[in-house]
């Protein structure tokens, strides 16, 4: 079950490192905080884009409220994960309050597009959590505490997070056994950018998807 | 510093464990139910076109590198079905294209 867990995280673990390493060595080189503070916020916070826009925030002054406020909307795409995951997660028993604070992007990614070995499926669950989040941790520490030091050019390897959702899109487009929902996305993606702006795009292309889906729920559900 | 950091946690926090504090009872709902199972497929497709937002599309490359790395990343995992040979392998196409493939750029 471990073992299974490792090999599907393994390029999450990859990516999350190098991430990892990007966001501690801007927080070192940006703020005048000590590095176990880059930590505290891999370890408690755990949100990765959130933690990128922080440290802006926090280098332009901006006070504890309004960085709470910016991660908030910048996280809000998360009650949709957590709607889709209510029933995947009943009988998580122990395992479950921690699934729930640990769910980002890419684990949930993993816990939706990967089969769960059988009889096993929240400790696979809970495995596939930890381990990410000792990754994003262990990245965060090694960035602030001597990313000006070890100097590796990590430049593309955030592609590994790309080339993992397109996998888990494919995962998902064979799950479903339809392309709609992919299409779908498209489309309310690039309304949203034509509209909005890339920057803004993701909640409001989030919210016009999902609308979509239940305008097209007959189709999809025969 | 602490202050910044319960905030952000309590912010975070508040989405991931809402949809389990307002719905829990609901979770055999047919509505429920039909999210948990289409929802995911949209998200990633979403989540694959933000990741190519800082892709230049209209620099020299046109943004290939990127859609040859996920044309690999696809192709390969057609034929064998490994995510992680699909991702590793996908991304070295995406890091040699985008390092050294400028002179095919025009």
């Amino acid at each position: 079950m471990i073992s299974h867990a490792l090999k599907n995280t393994f390029p999450i673990v990859t990516a999350y490192i190098a991430t990892g390493m990007g966001f501690g060595l801007l927080f070192a080189t940006q703020l005048e905080y000590p590095w176990y503070w880059a930590v505290a916020m891999g370890v408690f916070v755990f949100a990765g884009a959130a933690q990128f826009l922080a440290v802006g925030l926090l280098a332009s002054g901006a006070r504890a409220v309004e960085i709470a406020i910016a991660t908030w909307i910048l996280n809000l795409r998360h009650f949709f994960y957590g709607l889709s995951m209510l029933q995947r997660f009943q009988g998580a028993g122990a395992f479950k309050p921690y699934l729930i604070f640990a769910l980002t992007d890419e684990t949930y990614g993993v816990l939706t597009s990967t089969e769960a070995p059988a009889g096993k499926k929240h400790s696979y669950f809970f495995a596939v959590s930890v381990i990410n989040q000792c990754a994003w941790v262990l990245g965060c520490g090694l960035g602030a505490f001597a990313g000006s030091r070890l100097a590796i050019d990590t430049t593309g390897v955030e592609f590994i997070l790309t080339a993992l959702f397109s996998v888990m899109a494919y995962e998902q487009y064979k799950q479903v056994e339809t392309v709609s929902p992919l299409l779908l996305a498209g489309c309310a993606w690039m309304l949203s950018v034509w509209v909005l702006g890339a920057g803004q795009a993701l909640l409001p292309a989030i919210l016009l998807m999902t609308c979509g889906l239940f305008m097209m729920r007959r189709g999809l559900e025969k | 510093m602490t202050t910044v950091i319960v905030g952000m946690t309590l912010a975070t926090m508040a989405s991931r464990f809402a949809p389990f504090l307002l719905f829990s009872r609901k979770s055999e709902s047919p509505h429920i139910q039909f999210l948990g199972r289409f929802f995911p497929a949209g998200m990633m497709a979403i989540l694959v076109l933000y990741c190519l937002k800082g892709v230049d599309w209209t620099g020299p490359c046109h943004g290939w590198p990127a859609l040859a790395g996920i044309a690999a990343v696809l192709g390969l995992h057609v034929k064998w079905r490994n995510a992680q040979v699909s991702i590793f392998l996908g991304t070295a196409v995406y890091i040699a294209l985008s390092r050294w493939g400028q002179v095919l750029c025009i």
